[in-house]
């Protein structure tokens, strides 16, 4: 009875309608964006994974016809098929390790437009191409994208408070309220149902709508990953039906409702955060990347200085690579070998340096993580972030990984270079391959 | 009529001073506000020093490189790092979000590295608590919320029909109000501008940083007269403080988040960036159209080698009068310029091209205006950015050629084991000294902003003027 009686009250307010109308559009135009920036995220990926195996295949064919005795072996070493060398180091070569976006990628921007989602991996080098900048204009990273989550932690609250600012102070204000005290009914238990009912309405309808416009531009949505992406957004609307409930209750008039609801929603969406960035990078300082530069050049220097001993070094521990004393000359490979074991020395260095400043800015990552329990606004949109695997700890496990699949690339071509092996065409089919299954 | 308008002004303004709800939200933005500064001021100090340290360890480290053939030296490279301008103190604008250090090094151009955002919490993507985010964000809000009721308030109380039998103009009842709006910003803003002034004075700043601070408050003042005006005509135009609160803050919602970000992202459709692989592969393809000073061998290296042999007459590049491969090297790094500066340029242009379709936003957003403004004003801006790497760019290509001409001079063909006699050689490199982007510069690009700013206040004169005439009738 009384559920029929809103219903009608809520289809016969334009109010209410042209509400609904916006959301949809909003939705509509955050799935579009997100759409857009995941198709161009799997364009890429499939561009650069294409790259890197024609590259391994044209090398792959032309040793073949050397070993079949087709075609003259190659003079030059840095081209020769079979110089593991150069197949894994330079000229090209590297194999492209990439994140693939997943089911629900469109739903958050997350950090998507800061961290790389590929990188080329070759000897010694986890970006050897310098070549996976984001070409994304910085004023607009800096605005912020409309994307869903956008819609859904800053719009969506807003809407939740339009529909529910005065539904006593109105009461009041038109004079029914008087009425309906007159009935047998706590104003409490009136108000609570009348917010329980708009409450599954609203959700209900944000839902439908959610699903339209992820079906629209073909996002599946039968998965897990919805269903976890539905409770968040019952629980987030459900904080700001409280919150509009308790503001109710206040008995003040419609403009302070609006006013007092206004502050609620700027103080979780803007206020907690920023106090708590700024917190955060002020408590847990990360030293800067410009003392970060300087000395990572210090270490190379060093490396420099110190050539004669380092190489001295490397010639004691490694007397299996000592040329014989009538060969002065310094052939590609005593300069390759010197070299590695000079890069080997400064990255020593370098990964102290780099350790330490990773853990600062992990140290300050985790402290700010703690403020999302002072605002459902970090949270949902953390959640969301999570779910579309947007969020910082997706991009820095790529990282982690994209080290590690380094270290493999590595010991496979350095190890062969070392041992003076040549590359056979059976190697080329047993490249490390990237696989990377999100967890 | 003057007299009178002042007087209105005066009831205004003295009465909100009693009111104990714009005490506290006043108070609290100005909490706000002293707090921000504070932070800005503490994180510029060591962001400044921090740069001072490291522009000076770089230097250092380029002159004591071992010595070695200056071309080597040009590969061993050193950096550029970019300064915190002193006006970040009131916006940081882009600097998070742009990189903070080149590395200049012989053959190629590279972009600044190290973009702040990538080793910070990610809280800082939702909103940065600056100046600048408190005087273009919550400041509208505080005269949203202190002039929606100027008019509602006295038809609810029917008071305004007894006003206007007393036979007070409309226009001056409004402006009266607006003036005593504007007394009370002034109350708030003018301790807070002049705090604002002697910190910038403590600071190591230039006549231009104080101009340029003193054109940021006068627009920050157009911006809020904006904002009285639109308030106060919506609370001529509503029937109830209601109404008239509910849409100004839509006003604010719209203006502040949805346009600007809505636009952000048509702006990118409308000038789409290349991918970073394509925009790679076009420079490669570019480069192997020319001289490449470490390949001497290639056709286009031999037909150089003939014309320089043919100029200087003689058979053989060893009976040349300088070490030819300094020349073939420098050759080859004047086209390897080129290419750069013509694929950084095309890339620049469609970010500047975004911006520009961006600032349609001004249409529906006098708050998109005034952060663009303020970002330029405060050097954070992409434009400013620009000025750096270009400056960058020029001292490479000079530092490379000072390297390459000194091998070309002083060299024997062939000897790859010279290395320059004076012991002081890498000190007498040329230096890298930044100079800020002008005034002017920023002018050139601003004053179309500028101008909307002061449509969207005229309008809003127009919109008062017309409003009140209409709609109050009492």
């Amino acid at each position: 009875m009384l559920i029929s009686f809103e219903l009608k009250m809520l289809f016969r307010n334009p109010f209410a309608w042209v509400l609904t109308g916006l959301l949809f559009i909003f939705l509509l135009f955050g799935t579009y964006y997100g759409t857009q920036r995941v198709e161009k995220q799997k364009t890429t990926i499939a561009e650069v994974q294409t790259k890197a195996e024609k590259f391994y295949q044209e090398k792959k064919l032309l040793l073949d016809s050397i070993e079949k005795g087709w075609r003259e072996p190659e003079k030059s070493w840095y081209k020769d098929p079979a110089n593991p060398l150069p197949m894994g180091t330079f000229r090209g070569a590297g194999w492209y390790v990439v994140l693939q976006p997943a089911p629900l990628a469109v739903v958050s921007t997350g950090q998507s437009d800061i961290f790389p989602f590929y990188s080329k991996v070759a000897v010694g080098n986890t970006n050897a191409g310098s070549d996976n900048d984001h070409f994304e204009n910085p004023f607009s990273t800096a605005i912020g994208q409309f994307d869903l989550a956008f819609v859904l932690t800053f719009i969506f609250p807003l809407l939740i408070i339009a529909f529910t600012y005065n539904l006593l102070s109105a009461e009041r204000e038109q004079g029914i309220l008087r009425l309906l005290l007159s009935m047998p009914l706590s104003v409490r238990t009136w108000l609570f149902q009348k917010l329980t009912f708009r409450y599954v309405f609203l959700l209900l309808l944000s839902i439908i709508l959610l699903a339209m416009s992820l079906g629209i531009f073909g996002v599946s949505i039968t998965n897990f990953s919805f269903l976890q992406l539905s409770a968040a957004l019952g629980f987030y609307a459900l904080f700001w039906f409280l919150v509009a409930f308790s503001v109710n209750l206040l008995e003040k008039s419609s403009a302070v409702n609006a006013m007092i609801l206004l502050g609620v929603w700027l103080f979780f969406t803007l206020l907690v955060p920023s106090v708590a960035s700024m917190l955060s990078s002020t408590l847990y300082p990360v030293p800067s990347r410009v003392g970060f530069v300087t000395a990572q050049r210090d270490a190379e220097s060093e490396a420099e200085k110190k050539h004669e001993e380092i190489i001295n070094n490397f010639y004691a521990k490694n007397p299996q690579f000592l040329k014989p004393a009538n060969e002065k000359e310094q052939t590609w490979r005593t300069r390759w070998l010197e070299r590695f074991a000079e890069k080997e020395y400064s990255e020593k260095i370098v990964g102290k340096i780099r350790i330490d400043f990773e853990e600062k800015a992990q140290a300050q990552r985790h402290f700010a993580d703690n403020f999302q329990w002072f605002s459902p606004a970090i949270f949902f949109q953390n959640t969301l972030s999570r779910l579309a695997k947007t969020d910082t700890e997706t991009y820095l496990d790529f990282q982690v990984r994209t080290a590690e699949f380094e270290k493999k690339w590595t010991t496979f071509f350095k190890g062969k270079f070392l041992k003076d092996e040549k590359l056979k065409t059976a190697d080329y089919d047993n490249l490390p391959k990237w696989e990377y299954v999100q967890n | 009529m003057i007299n009178l308008v002042v007087h209105i002004a005066q009831k205004e303004f003295t009465e909100a001073l009693r009111d104990s709800r714009f005490r506290l939200i006043s108070g609290f933005l100005v909490g706000l506000l002293l707090f921000s500064m504070l932070v800005s001021w503490n994180y510029y100090q060591k962001t400044a020093e921090e740069f001072k340290t490291a522009q000076g360890t770089a230097r250092q480290q380029w002159e004591n490189q071992p010595m070695k053939n200056p071309h080597s030296a040009a590969h061993f490279g050193t950096f550029a790092f970019k300064p915190v301008p002193t006006l970040a103190l009131i916006d940081n604008g882009l600097d998070k979000y742009l990189g903070i250090s080149v590395f200049l090094e012989a053959h190629r151009q590279n972009t600044a590295q190290y973009k702040q955002i990538a080793d910070q919490n990610d809280l800082a993507r939702f909103a940065e608590l600056t100046p600048a985010f408190v005087f273009t964000y919550l400041f509208p809000l505080l005269i949203i919320l202190l002039a929606f009721q100027a008019f509602t308030i006295e038809k609810e109380r029917d008071t305004l029909r007894l006003l206007l039998s007393q036979g007070i103009p409309i226009q001056t009842l409004a402006w009266g109000k607006v003036l005593g709006l504007v007394g009370l910003l002034a109350l708030i803003l003018l301790p807070v501008w002049s705090l604002g002034l002697i910190f910038l004075l403590f600071s190591d700043c230039q006549t231009d940083d104080i101009l340029r601070y003193v054109l940021l408050c006068g627009l920050l003042a157009v911006y809020y007269a904006v904002f009285v005006q639109v308030s106060m005509t919506v609370s001529a135009w509503a029937k109830n403080g209601n109404v008239a609160l509910l849409t100004l803050l839509g006003f604010w919602v719209i203006s502040t988040f949805l346009v600007p970000k809505l636009l952000a992202n048509v702006s990118k459709n409308l000038y789409p960036t290349p991918s970073a692989i394509a925009y790679q592969t076009q420079i490669k393809e570019a480069l192997e159209k020319g001289i490449d000073g470490h390949n001497p061998f290639s056709e286009r290296s031999k037909i150089f080698e003939d014309s320089v042999l043919k100029a200087n007459k003689v058979d053989s590049i060893h009976k040349l009068p300088f070490n030819y491969s300094g020349l073939i090297m420098q050759t080859g790094e004047e086209h390897e310029t080129v290419v750069y500066a013509k694929a950084m340029k095309k890339l620049n242009d469609i970010y500047m091209d975004q911006l520009n379709a961006y600032s349609a936003s001004a249409f529906f957003s006098p708050t998109i205006l005034v952060k663009m403004l303020s970002m330029q004003l405060s050097k954070t801006d992409l434009l400013s950015h620009y000025d750096f790497a270009q400056q960058a760019e020029n001292y490479r290509i000079a530092l490379v050629r000072n390297l390459n001409y000194d091998l070309k001079d002083h060299a024997k063909y062939g000897d790859w084991e010279y290395k320059p006699a004076d012991k002081d050689f890498f000190k007498k490199t040329v230096d890298f000294s930044y100079q800020p982007i002008s005034l002017a510069t920023t002018l050139e690009k601003a004053w179309l902003s500028i101008g909307f700013l002061l449509v969207w206040w005229g309008l809003s004169v127009v919109g008062l003027i017309v409003i009140s005439k209409n709609y109050i009738t009492g």
